[in-house]
């Protein structure tokens, strides 16, 4: 059978078509270059299916196959998804790190050590009035300065219980916030839940819906910053979304998002809740020095009634201690006015009581905890930029690149269109010249 | 590895920022003068600058101690040097009426001399540091001796208990002298006034032998008191002078600790600033070109 004279018209005109489709494809990302959670897409070129010539079409009388052009495939993401992976678990201990850091950030500042202001100036002022009362047994002026300093002291133990108190239960506020029905994880699970639908439908098909994936894979790294994602394939390119390690999962098989309670959160759920849970918790981190503060003012009251012999302080927690005293004597038991032994006994439990050594390790340990987590942010943080940057490196898009690209499908273009218009000169001459001789 | 802009971009922004960070950081070491500004930044050295800080207003503490203590001991020691002035003065008259030639209106007139001088011996005896009387033990608030009743009433009535001052951590030093100590004395010159005035050859002879010997006596025993009481301000002004050294030690240890090594500091900065500086020239000569700068279309 033999071959049509206009079939090479067929096969420019698909490779103008392909070259541009492959333009469009160039333009489409570099209007996105700048385009957060975008990956640069490629037209992916295939040969079109050969035309089939029968048998006797070559010299030997075999058969040939005849090329038809170029036809686009797909439309292909360019796109790693174990980088993705890897980048959402930084993420997630990023969030976490941050958050836990911020938090103790605060109580560090509710100390403001080492300086002039700190519980550690309060306290040597409280002793230093003991001993000036001991040179000054029968002062007024004395005794009052020791009931003013212990109040002095006293409050600044509340308010440093107080301030580690408001911090856990703003923690455990901001939990109720990030999973409130309009809250932002639900707003991001319904949007993950509706691009499923989309997704499912163009997959169905056969269409390649980057652009939601794109969107889709947005949200999830988005997520992950507030608490741990897993994924799972429900096929048809619809996902299941696992959040915080908490079942059922936030995306379920069916598409039905299911808020996690605030209650369910713990600082294994990873991302700022983690971080927050951990904060909030009573077993937390804040829970623990409030613990260690209030074996201090504990300490504190024990020591210093002990030395006194009678109640000087009163409440045995940072947040409820307070001066019980009304008065105070510098004069022992079978002293007379100007004895000083009491005052003394109380002004030894500076270096013998364990107060001010026991606040120094409290000290010493917000600050560690602060550095930890500070430190462990700021590895996530840089984990997860060279994570981003790896992942830049695949999905990302070079504008050198799609300049070259640019220029490649344009001069494809044109050698295209040239090859159209030499065949339409070959039947320029075939269809209004041939058998005119002579006219 | 494949290179964007934007993963360059993200880059050079990323590493100008923390050299900024850097930068800023260190800056406010050398401005703020603190290495510390908050526990995180050196929990170890934190914890020791807590201690230290105690420890300089506890040392501060005990020099006041110690200045208080040496107010109450130079109150007792002029008390005595006065008293010691007036057993030397009634050891005069003493000698003076023993002789023969002094008459008995003389011995009348010594008797009332040293009557005066017993009276204001107790009154030097009476002297307060503050408003504490020093010779009465812990019973500060009640006079050691009465110059008030008849007949005179020379014993001590404080508590006689010691009266302590704390001059360094479990340093405590006794500052009184217990009014008991003196009652002595001023029974002996007690004896003189009584014999003198009563003016009988017994009595006479008496002053003359056993009241002067028995003033000798006391009189050494004061001595005694003042060396005592010199000893103890000398126990204080070593106090003192150590609490000052230990002072200056525990504030070098606390400035090493707390405040900015300006060497390094300074040192840092500038490789910052270089570094940062190079980093913004090489972020302006990677970012701008492109191929799109020589395209032509």
């Amino acid at each position: 059978m033999p071959i049509s004279s206009f079939s090479g018209l067929n096969v420019s005109l698909r490779a103008l078509l392909a070259e541009q489709r492959g333009l469009d494809t160039t333009a489409q990302n570099i209007a996105n270059a700048n385009t957060v959670g975008y990956t640069r897409q490629e037209a992916v070129f295939s040969a079109s299916t050969p035309y089939q010539v029968q048998a006797g079409a070559l010299q030997n009388g075999a058969g040939a196959q005849l090329g038809q052009g170029v036809d686009v495939l797909t439309y292909q993401r360019v796109r790693d998804q174990f980088s993705d992976l890897q980048f959402r678990a930084q993420q997630m201990t990023l969030g976490q790190q941050q958050t836990v850091a911020e938090g103790l950030d605060q109580a560090q500042d509710l100390l403001s050590e080492p300086g002039d202001s700190g519980l550690q100036s309060m306290l040597s002022k409280f002793f230093d009035s003991w001993q000036t009362l001991a040179s000054n047994p029968t002062s007024t002026a004395a005794q009052n300065a020791v009931l003013g300093q212990a109040k002095i002291v006293t409050d600044q133990l509340n308010a440093v219980a107080k301030g580690l108190t408001d911090l856990q239960a703003n923690a455990a506020g901001q939990i109720t916030n990030l999973l409130d029905p309009n809250g932002p994880v639900k707003a991001k699970a319904d949007e993950i839940a509706q691009l499923n639908v989309a997704i499912g439908q163009a997959t169905a098909l056969g269409q390649q819906p980057n652009d939601l994936l794109d969107r889709r894979d947005q949200l999830l790294d988005d997520l992950s910053k507030v608490g741990s994602v897993s994924v799972t394939d429900q096929g048809n390119g619809r996902i299941s979304v696992g959040f915080g390690g908490v079942t059922p999962p936030l995306v379920d098989a069916t598409n039905t998002v299911n808020l996690p309670a605030a209650a369910s959160i713990t600082s294994a759920s990873g991302g700022t809740l983690g971080g927050l849970a951990d904060l909030a918790s009573p077993t937390g981190t804040v829970a623990s020095l409030l613990t260690d503060l209030d074996g201090i003012a504990s300490g504190l009251a024990t020591s210093v009634n002990t030395a006194y012999g009678s109640a000087f302080f009163s409440g045995a927690t940072a947040a409820a201690i307070t001066v019980g005293a009304t008065s105070v004597t510098a004069a022992g038991a079978t002293e007379g006015p100007g004895g000083n032994a009491r005052a003394l006994a109380v002004a030894g439990q500076r270096e013998q009581g364990p107060t001010l050594a026991t606040y120094a390790d409290f000290v010493a340990r917000v600050g560690a905890e602060q550095a930890g987590a500070a430190q462990k942010a700021t590895t996530a943080q840089t984990l997860a930029a060279a994570t981003e940057e790896r992942r830049q490196s695949v999905n990302g898009v070079s504008m050198d690149e799609e300049m070259t690209n640019l220029v490649r499908f344009q001069r494809g273009y044109q050698a295209a269109s040239r090859a159209f218009s030499t065949m339409d000169e070959m039947l320029d001459v075939l269809i209004n010249r041939t058998g005119r001789v002579g006219l | 590895m494949r290179v964007t802009q934007s993963s360059m971009n993200a880059r050079a922004l990323a590493d100008l920022q923390r050299t900024a960070s850097q930068m800023a950081a260190t800056s406010q070491q050398v401005s703020g003068g603190k290495r510390i500004s908050q526990p995180s930044d050196d929990a170890l050295g934190t914890h020791d600058a807590v201690r230290y800080r105690d420890e300089l207003a506890g040392l501060a503490q005990y020099r006041s101690n110690a200045a208080s203590a040496t107010s109450f001991v130079s109150a007792t020691d002029s008390a005595l040097q006065q008293v010691s002035d007036i057993t030397q003065r009634v050891r005069e008259l003493t000698l003076q009426g023993a002789n023969a030639t002094t008459d008995a209106a003389g011995r009348q007139a010594i008797a009332a001399e040293m009557d005066q001088l017993i009276t204001s011996a107790k009154e030097s005896l009476n002297a307060k540091a503050g408003d504490a009387y020093v010779f009465s033990g812990t019973a500060s608030t009640t006079k050691p001796f009465d110059t008030t009743t008849t007949p005179p009433d020379d014993t001590s009535h404080g508590d006689g208990k010691p009266v302590v001052r704390s001059i360094g951590p479990g340093v405590s030093v006794r500052v009184d002298t217990p009014g008991t100590a003196l009652e002595g004395l001023l029974s002996a010159m007690r004896a003189l006034q009584t014999h003198f005035a009563s003016g009988t050859a017994a009595d006479q002879a008496t002053a003359a032998t056993t009241d002067l010997s028995n003033l000798d006596a006391a009189s050494e025993a004061l001595s005694g008191l003042n060396s005592a009481v010199g000893a103890t301000q000398n126990r204080v002004d070593a106090a003192d002078s150590r609490l000052a050294d230990a002072q200056l030690t525990v504030k070098n240890l606390l400035s090493g600790v707390e405040d900015t090594d300006y060497a390094t500091a300074l040192t840092d900065l500038a490789a910052q600033q270089a570094g940062y500086q190079a980093a913004l020239k090489a972020t302006a000569a990677v970012i701008q070109p492109s191929l799109l700068d020589y395209l032509t279309p």
